[in-house]
């Protein structure tokens, strides 16, 4: 059974079957951080890593994790590449067009701080956090497939601490 | 045609209206007058022997005390190139648009216009083109402009 190799239960044997007891909580967040469907926006060059991570060769499906080409259908949105002041309100008009609960990776430089944009660029928003909320940042220019990797399990753990209790 | 014939027939014919341009890395390069742009680029499109059917790129320079546009052309039958470049004052920087002879200047020059703040004269299609729609910080390609999070590249000398 995987279910119980990743959340915390307790089984008890009863005659003709068994019964798992465990924290609505754990299912749950163990049900989102499973499935955490991405939107694609790729802006710049780190979309190729992005396409990448996706790929066969890095396997992002083995996270549960598949692209959509809704805003709709995302859990998640991976905002991978230079982000100018033009397609700044796009941006956040994709992101609040995404059911809750929603979730923000800022993959790459560009995305972080304005990167290698910082000085000298008119065009250039200085980090997407100035646009929407940021759950984990990547930095690199662009990250290597693993470090994206690793930021979805970052992610993933921020996830499994999720209480019903804080929800707005 | 090579270079030298290009200059020869064009300081011949407008020897009054343009000089020859010493810094250009793009030969034959010439600094003409604002006043005989059209004239000289309906000349060089239309005559038989230049024929520079194609305006290849256009851009715009800001200088200390002078604003440039100049035009790279190229010809698809003769296979030369030729620079041309206006100068324009700082303070009301004005030319004519070329739209009339080269379509493909349409773009080219919206763009500068709105990077530069370069006006040119009965454009068909004077909108901006690249910057947000909400734009209202100027002309942000001039060396003295500055933004609301705009930093220069420290001295790191």
């Amino acid at each position: 059974m995987g279910v119980m190799n990743k959340v915390p239960v307790y089984v008890e044997k009863l005659p003709g079957g068994a019964i798992i007891t465990t924290k609505l909580d754990d299912v749950l967040n163990y049900a989102r951080l499973s499935s955490m469907w991405y939107l694609l926006f790729g802006l710049a060059c780190c979309a190729v890593e992005l396409m990448a991570t996706g790929a066969s060769r890095y396997d992002f499906d083995r996270f549960g994790m598949i692209f959509r080409a809704s805003p709709r259908q995302s859990d998640l949105m991976i905002v991978a590449g230079t982000l100018t002041k033009k397609m700044a309100p796009r941006l956040r008009r994709l992101y609040d067009q995404m059911p809750e609960p929603k979730y923000v990776i800022a993959m790459g430089g560009c995305t972080i701080t304005g990167g290698p944009f910082y000085y000298d660029s008119y065009s250039v928003e200085k980090g997407v956090e100035h646009i929407l909320p940021v759950d984990v940042y990547v930095p690199g220019c662009p990250p290597r497939p693993e470090s994206l990797m690793e930021g979805c399990i970052k992610l993933q753990e921020k996830i499994k601490k999720q209480k019903i209790k804080d929800w707005a | 045609m090579s270079p030298e014939d290009i200059k020869e027939i064009l300081t011949e014919k407008y020897s009054d209206k343009l000089k020859e341009d010493k810094i250009a890395g793009f030969e034959p390069s010439f600094i003409i007058e604002k006043d005989s742009l059209l004239e000289i680029c309906r000349y060089l499109k239309e005559s038989n022997g230049l024929s520079f059917d194609l305006l290849s790129c256009m851009c715009g320079a800001d200088y200390e005390d002078r604003f440039e546009v100049i035009y790279l052309l190229f010809s698809f039958s003769n296979k030369h190139k030729l620079s041309l470049k206006v100068q324009l004052p700082k303070e009301s920087p004005e030319v004519e648009s070329v739209t009339s002879v080269w379509q493909g200047a349409n773009w080219h020059e919206r763009e500068i216009a709105e990077l530069f703040g370069i006006k040119f004269k009965n454009h068909p299609d004077p909108r901006p083109i690249l910057l947000p729609e909400d734009w209202d910080e100027g002309y942000p390609l001039r060396k003295d402009w500055s933004g609301k999070d705009f930093k220069r590249m420290p001295d790191f000398k």
